[in-house]
């Protein structure tokens, strides 16, 4: 590995490269959007009510049922003509039964099966094209301090067409276009507003997070094949990148899986990514019972001024289920020519949503510091990160069939006190959510919340409390209070920092495409009261 | 209650928090062990089936109605009888029994929320060991293998019949979360989604599409992400628990900002003048000097010349040291070469 002598050799990458959108564009493409959107639902609804159920274009509606009630005749489909109930139940005095019964359905059992015939009114079929599904959130956000004001709207498209587990070929696609409609550049406003966005330097900038394409067994080779813009979330460190990736099928009876990747590091605040690389490999098996296996590589070059960042990390990991309901696992991460970290887990879970028990332990090996961005754990800001012990506890318990208390708590140890300092803390935390449903009435919670952090020159504790209604599937309606305090020393004068935030929510969601929300917030600082009003649609196909 | 220990020696804590764990741990495992059923009886298919006895001459509804039944002991007595005459009782085939129900039922059955009629299938021409991969092998009931959903839907899909939730399941839909979903949901499910596990109640991609992880996790920030947040909480957290914040960011997003604006704390006079300030995040400094912190302020550019009588190859530190004749410097003593900004 070769290091940056100069910590501060990121901050050298200057500003990150801008999409320029125009603010006139924002409009326009919101505007496409959203009505692009109504046109389509108002399409999908005349094709009637059970399409827009199943909004996915892989389900369309089958011929008309006969006129006697029985399913249309179609030779590609199980024959939902024969009735669904099975024979009445013979007494176990019948002699028959002593020869073998045949388990006659109950009436619970004759009654679920009528689902199946409904549903076989509708014949999936991905013949004709690949299933298009997705959202596209809209939001405006206004904000107001004092005499500054500022005004914002996002959009975030998803979508993904096809399935990468079943079709030859499907894409996938996230994007968020945000801009600012109220006077960028303001002095005043950008002192009470300024956020990551204004780093950018426009009003508006569109963030692509995935675009990409996934080959399932191209010219019936075992494996899966995806380009473009992606994330991996099963490496030790998230990988987003602009690449490749291959990966095998499962082979053999221990399902050995092989794969690699390879391509760009996507840093959305980055200046450039010219001369940046990541590649990796990883192999998994399942070779016994319960068991899982996974060994990874990851090596990323980051071209920075004045020298290069050249990491490799290597990471093992394993999971084991142990009866139905525990699972233990663990995980080792080596970093250039030094251990980093080990991971250990166990989580009890009854399945039944009754009890949660999960404890976990982690152990920082050795001191880190200026690496390359996915392996640096802020050392350009908060510098070394000195060895700890960290230990993890939480506790999910119904407590009857309206209560449930969540409580966990937090625990870390600095291996050598003398690293105690501003930027490397052991501390204590420990929370607790209490939960109370239909409390008054039907479809309305209650839920407390309280949150403690402890070290040797700062604390931070922090309560809130939600009151949510929910009458139906269609209405949802919040109202709560959240507080936070931070005591915390700065060149040994203690400051103190308490926040309040009382908020008013509702959403409702209009039909099984659209979802509109309001939201009002309040809040009050040592610095600064704000008021903050968001409103947004949500179109979902 | 952590907070109210902190008082405590924490390496006591940290022991007794490994000794809970193994505690908690071992209790888990024992709890769940406790559970497994001790048994003394088995019943071979492999046998039956090397004897020619067919799935219907036992499951005498198998290609009749929905439910292929279970055998009598009555009718395992047909063959048995003679069979066990000379077996000890926990060996002859009522030992299979409870009473007239056959003790080990359903094993290779789908859970009872899932709607399935054997009737169905047979009729489609779906054999008994689509399903029942390996039957004809099978020594235990206890571990005959289910039909996995994959193994369903693959099936479906082959024969363009339905594979929507409804076709199977009555009460889940896509529109419905799941009863996992509930309770502290939003703060575990990422340890289902990185377990790997084949459960069909752990498989997200069943309801999620791919995009959906990046498009909750990139774009919707927690609920502590307030403008006090934004302006001052973030750096106190971050000086706690930095592990916390690289679950969404990288190093780019500080620098992002920082490099153009500084933490609300530096204000004028920030520390006073004279201490070591920012060497807390900016050491060393000897690289980049002050534009570590000021990397456009103008007046770094206009530094105090040096006083008459002053030259380059004097060496400003054997003075302007605190207790030194001359006053201390009035900044921070980066270790750069003074000459560099004092002409």
């Amino acid at each position: 590995m070769e290091r940056s002598l100069n910590p501060h050799a990121h901050a050298r990458r200057s500003l990150p490269a801008r999409t320029r959108v125009g603010r006139g564009e924002v409009f326009v493409l919101l505007l496409i959007g959203a009505t692009s959107c109504r046109s389509a639902l108002q399409g999908e609804r005349e094709l009637g009510a059970s399409a827009a159920l199943h909004p996915a274009p892989t389900a369309h509606l089958a011929p008309e049922p006969q006129p006697d009630g029985s399913a249309p005749s179609d030779p590609t489909q199980v024959d939902s003509t024969q009735p669904d109930s099975a024979p009445a139940a013979v007494s176990s005095d019948d002699p028959v039964a002593e020869l073998g019964s045949s388990s006659a359905p109950t009436a619970a059992t004759t009654q679920a099966a009528t689902p199946t015939s409904d549903a076989a009114a509708l014949v999936a079929t991905t013949e004709g094209g690949l299933a298009l599904s997705g959202s596209l959130m809209s939001r405006w956000r206004m904000r107001k301090s004092g005499s500054a004001t500022d005004q914002d709207v996002y959009a975030v498209l998803a979508f993904d067409v096809g399935d990468s587990n079943s079709d030859p070929i499907s894409g996938h696609f996230l994007g968020r276009l945000s801009a600012d409609i109220d006077g960028q550049g303001d002095t005043q406003t950008q002192q009470v507003f300024g956020s990551l966005q204004d780093t950018y330097g426009d009003a508006a900038h569109l963030d692509l997070y995935e675009v990409s394409v996934a080959i399932l067994q191209p010219f019936d080779a075992p494996v899966r094949v995806r380009v473009g813009r992606q994330f991996d979330y099963a490496t030790p460190e998230f990988a987003h990148y602009d690449g490749l990736r291959v990966e095998s099928e499962p082979m053999g009876d221990v399902k050995i899986v092989a794969g690699a990747f390879g391509g760009v590091p996507v840093r959305l605040y980055d200046a450039t990514s010219i001369g940046d690389r990541i590649v990796g490999a990883w192999t998994e098996a399942r070779p016994w019972t319960g068991g899982r296996v996974r060994a990874d590589w990851m090596h990323l070059h980051q071209d920075s001024a004045p020298s290069d960042y050249y990491n490799d990390l290597l990471g093992l990991s394993i999971w084991q289920r142990m009866g139905a309901h525990v699972l233990l696992d663990a995980g080792y991460t080596r970093l250039e020519e030094e251990d980093r970290d080990v991971r250990l887990r166990a989580t009890y879970d009854d399945g039944e949503g009754d009890l949660m028990v999960q404890a976990g332990y982690y152990r920082l090996l050795n001191p880190q510091a200026d690496f390359a961005y996915e392996f640096d754990p802020f050392y350009a800001t908060l510098q070394e990160y000195q060895p700890f012990d960290q230990f993890r506890l939480l506790v999910s318990k119904s407590l009857g069939d309206d209560l449930r208390l969540d409580v966990g708590g937090d625990l870390r140890d600095l291996e050598n006190e003398d690293d105690e300092n501003f930027l490397n803390h052991g501390y204590e935390r420990g929370y607790a959510t209490f939960v109370i449903s239909d409390i008054l009435a039907r479809g309305l919670d209650l839920s407390l919340t309280g949150d403690a952090w402890s070290s040797d020159d700062r604390d931070i504790r922090t309560w809130g409390l939600d009151v949510t209604w929910t009458p139906d599937s269609t209405w949802r309606a919040s109202v709560g209070s959240s507080y936070a305090l931070y005591k915390y020393d700065v060149a040994q004068d203690i400051e103190r920092d308490d926040v309040r935030v009382w908020y008013a929510r509702a959403r409702r969601k209009l039909d099984t495409a659209w979802t509109i929300d309001l939201a009002y917030e309040y809040e009050d600082d040592d610095f600064d009261d704000f008021h903050q009003i968001t409103a947004g649609a949500t179109w979902h196909f | 209650m952590a907070f109210l220990m902190s008082r405590i020696d924490r390496r006591a804590l940290s022991a007794a928090a490994l000794l809970a764990m193994v505690a908690a741990l071992a209790g888990c495992v024992l709890f769940d062990g406790s559970g497994s059923v001790r048994r003394s009886y088995s019943f071979s298919h492999r046998v039956h089936v090397e004897l020619d006895i067919g799935c219907t001459d036992c499951h005498l509804a198998a290609e009749s109605a929905d439910e292929p039944g279970m055998p009598g002991v009555g009718a395992c007595r047909l063959c048995h009888a003679e069979l066990d005459a000379d077996e000890p009782p926990e060996r002859k085939v009522e030992s299979l029994f409870e009473g007239k129900e056959f003790r080990v039922t359903a094993q290779g059955a789908l859970g009872a929320e899932i709607v399935f009629s054997h009737l169905r299938h047979v009729e489609a021409g779906v054999e008994c060991t689509v399903c029942h991969a390996a039957v004809e092998t099978n020594e235990d009931t206890l571990g005959l293998p289910k039909a996995s959903m994959d193994s369903c839907t693959q099936c479906h899909t082959d024969r363009k019949v339905p594979t929507d939730c409804a076709a199977c399941h009555p009460t889940i839909v896509a529109e419905v979360a799941p009863a996992s979903h509930g309770g502290n949901w939003t703060r575990v499910h990422g340890r289902v989604c990185r377990s790997g596990s084949e459960d069909t109640v752990d498989r997200c991609d069943l309801c999620h599409k791919e995009t959906e992880c990046a498009a909750c996790h990139l774009t919707t920030p927690p609920e502590n992400h307030t403008n006090q947040w934004r302006r001052v909480g973030h750096g106190l957290t971050a000086q706690l628990d930095r592990d916390n914040c690289a679950t969404c960011h990288k190093p780019d997003t500080c620098i992002s900002c920082h490099a153009e604006t500084e933490p609300r704390s530096h204000t004028g006079n920030f520390g006073s003048p004279r201490n070591t300030h920012c060497l807390g995040c900016h050491l060393p400094l000897s690289g980049e000097g002050c534009s570590a912190c000021h990397p456009g302020t103008p007046s770094h550019a206009l530094a105090q010349p040096k006083p008459p009588g002053h030259t380059a190859a004097m060496n400003c530190r054997q003075c302007h040291i605190p207790g030194g004749v001359q006053p201390p410097m009035p900044h921070v003593d980066d270790g750069s070469n003074c000459n560099s900004c004092h002409h």
